[in-house]
């Protein structure tokens, strides 16, 4: 995309492509890569943000239409509820056996950090209810994760194994029968990494879910498609 | 929707301190704004109802990024809508073409009050708009109101993909100069 402005350098260029973003007339691929591209440069994120304030001028026209009823109640469904069963099930964590068997591969201090993240949100006012646990591995690759699902659809990710080779970045599919892989974006080295499931996709059933990471250019996958290998895997499952 | 953006303003940076009640009173000042963005560009109730979920459950997540200062707040919120509905429209359209969806898009609902709150802002565009070849005005309202993408307008205007390309980088960088005149 620079048959026109290749001439004008590469801030022009920027410009152009935060405008295009913003006008939203370019393919699902690029889109996923600009958003991830906000997320991470500051100066082109601004670019962005004028492009929006340039255009805000077009927003009287969509007008107003209020919502159904429901709606707030089930966004706070989403976002709040607290099923008082499961904070039981959570305090449960650090005695399952299941739990910690599933885990073998993950080193104790990162599953101690981790594990202690979640009780931390048990003790906040702000728990969904329902996380569901996987713990990504697979033969013959000494990457491994540990993901937690929010009933919200949050998902937390951190890598318990090895990091990525140096210009390859580790990226997190969520995959569902009969559907493409569903890029949740790159996954940090260190820390955990906060993403969040397309809504239909959160609504179906955990264990319908597998989370994969795939070896993938700097960057994440070009096309919005995996193209290295997976080099981790795990089904998502109550705790 | 209250025009006081001081207001909305005020209740994102609540909403981003985990105030619940603060964001409750957001979603009843702007959700009426929001859902109208997500039914005109998804134009189809149900997913708007669904988008609309999601665009809350990332304001909530987000709030915490609104810069303040210059920023419209208004603005922010409804790119976040923007954004999110096009996301889904693209997911939903990639590798085909459902251009006749759109064909017979309804004028948007407009209430007295925002019909009333004339901004300059929006004359300003507008104006700016005018100033543009009347197919390139329309593909520009259609991208950014409807999600038209480019190949979609391409087909709309039967011009080849690049030369739609070419010509709302052009149009692009004229508002950009007529705005900055």
């Amino acid at each position: 995309m620079t048959d026109v402005n290749e001439h004008d350098g590469g801030e022009r260029d920027d410009d152009i492509v935060a405008a295009e973003y913003v006008l939203g007339v370019l393919p699902d691929a690029e889109r996923t890569k600009i958003a991830r591209r906000i997320q991470e440069d500051r100066a082109f994120a601004m670019l962005v943000a004028a492009w929006e304030e340039r255009l805000s001028g077009m927003n009287e026209a969509f007008g107003e239409e209020r919502p159904p009823s429901d709606t707030l109640g089930k966004i706070e469904d989403r976002l709040f509820a607290v099923d008082p069963v499961h904070k039981k099930a959570n305090a449960g964590l650090w005695t399952s056996l299941v739990f910690w068997r599933g885990l073998a591969v993950a080193s104790f201090a990162m599953v101690a950090i981790l594990a202690g993240t979640l009780v931390m949100r048990d003790i906040g006012s702000d728990v969904p209810r329902e996380e569901l646990v996987a713990s990504l591995s697979a033969d013959e690759s000494d990457a491994t994760f540990l993901a937690v699902k929010a009933a919200d659809g949050e998902i937390r990710i951190t890598r318990t194994g090895a990091e990525p080779p140096s210009g390859r970045s580790h990226e997190l599919w969520v995959i569902v029968a009969d559907r493409d892989p569903v890029s949740l974006g790159l996954v940090t080295p260190e820390g955990t990494t906060n993403t969040i499931l397309p809504a239909d996709i959160a609504r179906m059933p955990g264990d319908a879910l597998t989370l994969a990471v795939t070896l993938e250019p700097a960057g994440g996958a070009p096309d919005g498609k995996p193209t290295g290998p997976i080099v981790a895997a795990g089904h998502l499952k109550k705790i | 929707m209250i025009d006081d953006t001081a207001d909305i303003a005020d209740l994102i940076a609540r909403t981003a301190l985990r105030d619940r009640a603060a964001f409750r009173h957001l979603y009843k000042e702007s959700s009426s704004k929001l859902f109208a963005v997500a039914l005109r560009i998804l134009n189809d109730r149900t997913e708007a109802e669904d988008a609309l979920q999601d665009i809350y459950v990332k304001i909530w997540n987000r709030a915490d990024r609104f810069a303040g200062g210059g920023t419209s707040p208004m603005g922010w919120l409804v790119a976040i809508a923007r954004n999110h509905a096009i996301d889904r429209l693209r997911a939903r359209r990639s590798g085909h073409s459902d251009i006749d969806k759109h064909a017979d898009i309804a004028d948007p609902r407009r209430s007295p009050e925002s019909e009333a709150i004339a901004s300059s802002e929006r004359s300003r565009l507008d104006g700016c708009i005018e100033q543009l070849d009347e197919a390139k005005a329309n593909s520009v309202r259609a991208a950014y109101l409807d999600g038209y993408s480019y190949q979609e307008l391409a087909d709309r205007h039967s011009v080849p993909l690049n030369t739609m390309r070419t010509w709302l980088r052009r149009s692009l960088i004229k508002l950009r100069e007529c705005l900055e005149a």
